[in-house]
């Protein structure tokens, strides 16, 4: 699914000012393999709580993705 | 948590992190109640998570945080720094800070610029300038140990690098623990090197830790966020692959697979600041400010600054 495609019903995930819209009805986790963004390298937010992903998306929903990878070369 | 067959509600997972960290602590003999602690703090989620832990389980751990005067246009060294000086404060823990700038007299982004070691790499200008400062206040405070944040992603990605490219020395010295040395290094040790970077994540915001979630500005396009991604790749299709490969090294290491260097052998103390090194002479961190104190001159046309004069001066 290409991000900001409009499909519905639907949900948001965010990440750093960029929305995805995935489809409702599958889990967080399938539902960033969707858009190509790896599970493992984030956290979901939503309503300011951590959910595991395992959870079932629902329509309406807006998700905020933290990034977990950091460091540099030294 | 894939890797583990674990799934933990949030009370649980806040248990869980202390009493793993705790256990590792043990395992791997890191360092005991009694003895002085200081913790590299960055502001970042992995040092601030540690430092809640470790005040969780009574270690009075201080941090220690050094402003590389990294902007960014995006005011990176002021929110690290106020983030970490928010945890300090917070917990009434004492946070030491050491000004890269005003200590030495230049900037780590100035530092890049005037060094041939940081052309176009400041990573590598500061790695040497951290490690030098880290080693000099622990051993100048009476710290018995230096702590780091490293999780497993940091250690399973430079462990990566390092056997693409065959470094075996590296490889011998990439340990949860490397001891003190006679020469002058002291311990230094990573309590969370067994935690995945998405469990430290998690733990610092379930715990409502307030960390700088942006990255340094400089780190974009480093080697070991490429590696990162690369082995979150294969953790996505394979759950525990990180873990496996950083566990089953340490067991190969422990075996003698890579043995390396005594710890003490080579080392020496730099002639100027007396710093252990494994250069004749002056130290990595010595040798690149003579450089900055070099082109400094240069450009004034003979005046030297006199605060990057005294920079390597004890």
């Amino acid at each position: 699914m290409e991000p900001g495609k409009d499909i519905a019903p639907n949900a948001v995930f965010e990440l750093r000012g960029k929305e995805y819209r995935v489809a409702a009805g599958q889990t967080v986790r399938a539902s960033l393999q969707a858009v190509d963004l790896n599970p493992e390298l984030y956290l979901c937010v939503l309503c300011g709580e951590l959910v595991t992903d395992d959870r079932i998306v629902e329509a309406g929903e807006s998700y905020r993705l933290v990034a977990v990878v950091s460091g540099g070369d030294n | 948590m894939r890797q583990h067959k674990l799934a933990l509600c949030c009370e649980h997972f806040l248990q869980w992190v202390p009493e793993q960290t705790e256990r590792f602590i043990q395992k791997y003999k890191m360092f005991a109640r009694d003895e002085r602690v200081l913790l590299a703090v960055s502001g970042g989620k992995d040092s601030l998570a540690l430092w809640d832990i470790l005040l969780r389980l009574g270690f009075a751990a201080d941090g220690l945080y050094i402003e590389l005067g990294i902007d960014g246009d995006m005011q990176y060294g002021q929110r690290s720094q106020a983030c970490a000086r928010k945890f300090a404060d917070a917990h009434g823990a004492h946070l030491i800070t050491v000004d890269v700038h005003r200590k030495y007299g230049a900037t780590i982004p100035e530092l890049a610029q005037l060094t041939r070691r940081g052309k176009d790499k400041p990573c590598s200008v500061c790695g040497v300038s951290k490690r030098y400062i880290m080693n000099y206040v622990a051993r100048e405070g009476g710290y018995a140990v230096l702590l780091t944040g490293h999780n497993l992603d940091d250690e399973a990605a430079v462990l990566f690098q390092n056997t693409l490219h065959w470094q075996t020395g590296y490889l011998a010295r990439q340990a949860p623990v490397l001891p003190a040395t006679d020469a002058g290094f002291v311990r230094k040790v990573k309590p969370l090197c067994r935690f995945y970077e998405r469990e430290t994540a998690a733990y610092a915001l379930l715990r409502g830790i307030d960390y700088l979630y942006a990255e340094c500005p400089f780190s974009v396009g480093a080697n070991t966020i490429y590696y990162k991604e690369l082995l979150g790749r294969l953790e996505a299709e394979r759950p525990g692959s990180k873990l496996q490969f950083y566990l089953s090294f340490l067991q190969a290491r422990e075996d003698g697979y890579f043995a390396g260097a005594k710890d003490d052998e080579g080392l020496r103390s730099c002639e100027r600041c007396g710093q252990p090194t494994t250069a004749p002479g002056s130290c990595a961190f010595c040798r690149m400010w003579a450089a900055v104190r070099e082109r400094k001159r240069e450009s004034r046309g003979g005046s030297e600054n006199p605060v990057v004069t005294q920079a390597c001066g004890r």
